[in-house]
């Protein structure tokens, strides 16, 4: 099956094993990722008032190039996920913005296109099932904790990718691949997003990061998996911080979903950048089995 | 606290209910959004004190809380509010009250190299939509 793949900002830049190991997964999947042409930001922040048409504007011409290209949009992006299928959504049932958009852009809106994360496309069109079947190398023995964070959740009744509460299709992704699931009771709380960067409140926002990254290694985890490039960075990157902060903070790996995809359906092993973490998830990985020990230069240690 | 009918019926409520699309009189102060929010340690208001300020029309108290700037936009009260209200919508028609004045809430230059340097872009373009005019 082919699929219109838009990448957004950061997949080809800090978020590129989110990206690279997505596309060669799918391709081992069957799943043929076509790049958007000429695409451009989505935005980042759906806008939350409903006089902001402008803010509408660039999501909206992403898609109306999609609907040219096939019926299924993917993003591996939890902010581009956002902003695209609550476009869309405003697209298809608010008659008054798609005209006003429609004109803007001197486009035609046929309402045939749907927005879809990857994670979405692997449960309805391969199936957890069929996955479990393509695993090379099952990546048993690896306890790792699923967090999901704001973005590709809320609000649910627009999304509709899985319960926002209590979500389970990061879980069952994880089984397939063999994985040990580690369920906990952070899974779904903010990560602190782009509070991050307000000076006022970044301390409560580091708070946010040591309660789930605390959490997942009270609850066994050896590493957390996630699908959005701005909770990694919160929660990879700024352990360095949180470790300052918090006496008691041990370090945890945080890998992208699609890096244990990757493992899992042995892609290419030229596409993993380690270095790109802040923690190291290599000796986890060796120590697991599932790379090898001489491949690649181990950074030292945090 | 002195609340006058004058204050209840102010076009303030009005203005917002349309930014926002959300009804403030739906909320019947259970708490749940305040429960929930991951910044809550940072206000000064708790988000169902917004509502019930929203209510009495006290828009300069409001507009003068640190609150609404420290949502972050996660729409967890929004998955947990009984009555269906999108307490996110109602932050950002707060703020953009004040944004559409014309003055900004932060300073890209502020933010130190490191930050510049590993942020990913979309949590930069995301601050600047949310902080800035």
């Amino acid at each position: 099956m082919r699929v219109t793949y838009y990448p957004g900002c950061t997949l080809y830049t800090k978020a590129k094993n989110l990206g690279e190991l997505a596309k060669a997964s799918a391709k081992i999947l069957g799943i043929e990722m076509k790049e958007l042409e000429n695409w451009t930001c989505c935005q980042a922040a759906f806008p939350l008032v409903s006089d902001n048409i402008m803010g509408l504007v660039s999501p909206s011409r992403i898609i109306i190039n999609a609907e040219k290209e096939g019926d299924k949009l993917t993003t591996l992006c939890s902010f581009c996920y956002n902003v695209l299928k609550r476009t869309n959504n405003v697209l298809k049932n608010d008659v008054e913005k798609r005209t006003k958009i429609c004109e803007f852009l001197e486009e035609d809106y046929k309402g045939n296109i749907e927005v879809l994360h990857f994670l979405e496309i692997i449960r309805n069109d391969i199936g957890f099932e069929r996955l479990k079947k393509k695993v090379k190398k099952s990546l048993e023995g690896l306890n790792v904790a699923p967090y999901y964070g704001c973005q590709i959740l809320r609000p649910a009744s627009v999304l509709k990718l899985d319960d926002p509460e209590n979500p389970r299709i990061l879980h069952d992704f994880l089984a397939s691949l063999g994985c040990e699931v580690v369920d906990f009771p952070f899974k779904v709380e903010c990560c602190g997003s782009y509070q991050i960067l307000n000076e006022e409140v970044k301390d409560v926002a580091l708070g946010c990061s040591y309660n789930i990254l605390n959490s997942a290694i009270k609850n066994g985890a050896d590493a957390i998996a996630l699908t959005c490039p701005v909770c990694y960075f919160n929660l990879d990157k700024k352990q360095k911080e949180i470790a300052q902060k918090f006496g008691d903070f041990k370090h945890i790996p945080i890998l992208y979903f699609t890096e244990l995809l990757g493992l899992a359906l042995k892609v290419d092993k030229k596409l993993f950048d380690f270095e790109k973490h802040f923690i190291d998830p290599r000796p986890l990985l060796i120590e697991k089995g599932l790379i090898e020990n001489n491949v690649v230069k181990r950074k030292e240690e945090v | 606290m002195k609340i006058s009918a004058e204050d209840v019926k102010n076009d303030f409520i009005k203005e917002i209910e349309e930014l926002s699309g959300q009804k403030v009189l739906k909320c019947y102060q259970c708490g749940k959004c305040s429960a929930g929010c991951p910044m809550v340690d940072a206000m000064d208001l708790l988000p169902n004190q917004i509502i019930r300020l929203l209510q009495l029309g006290q828009k300069d108290e409001i507009l003068k809380s640190k609150t609404i700037w420290i949502c972050a936009s996660c729409f967890t009260c929004e998955a947990r509010c009984p009555k269906g209200i999108d307490l996110s919508k109602l932050m950002e028609a707060l703020r953009v009250v004040l944004l559409r004045k014309g003055k900004d809430f932060i300073e890209v230059s502020k933010l130190s190299e490191e930050e510049l340097e590993e942020a990913p872009q979309q949590l930069l373009v995301c601050s600047s939509r949310k902080y800035t005019a």
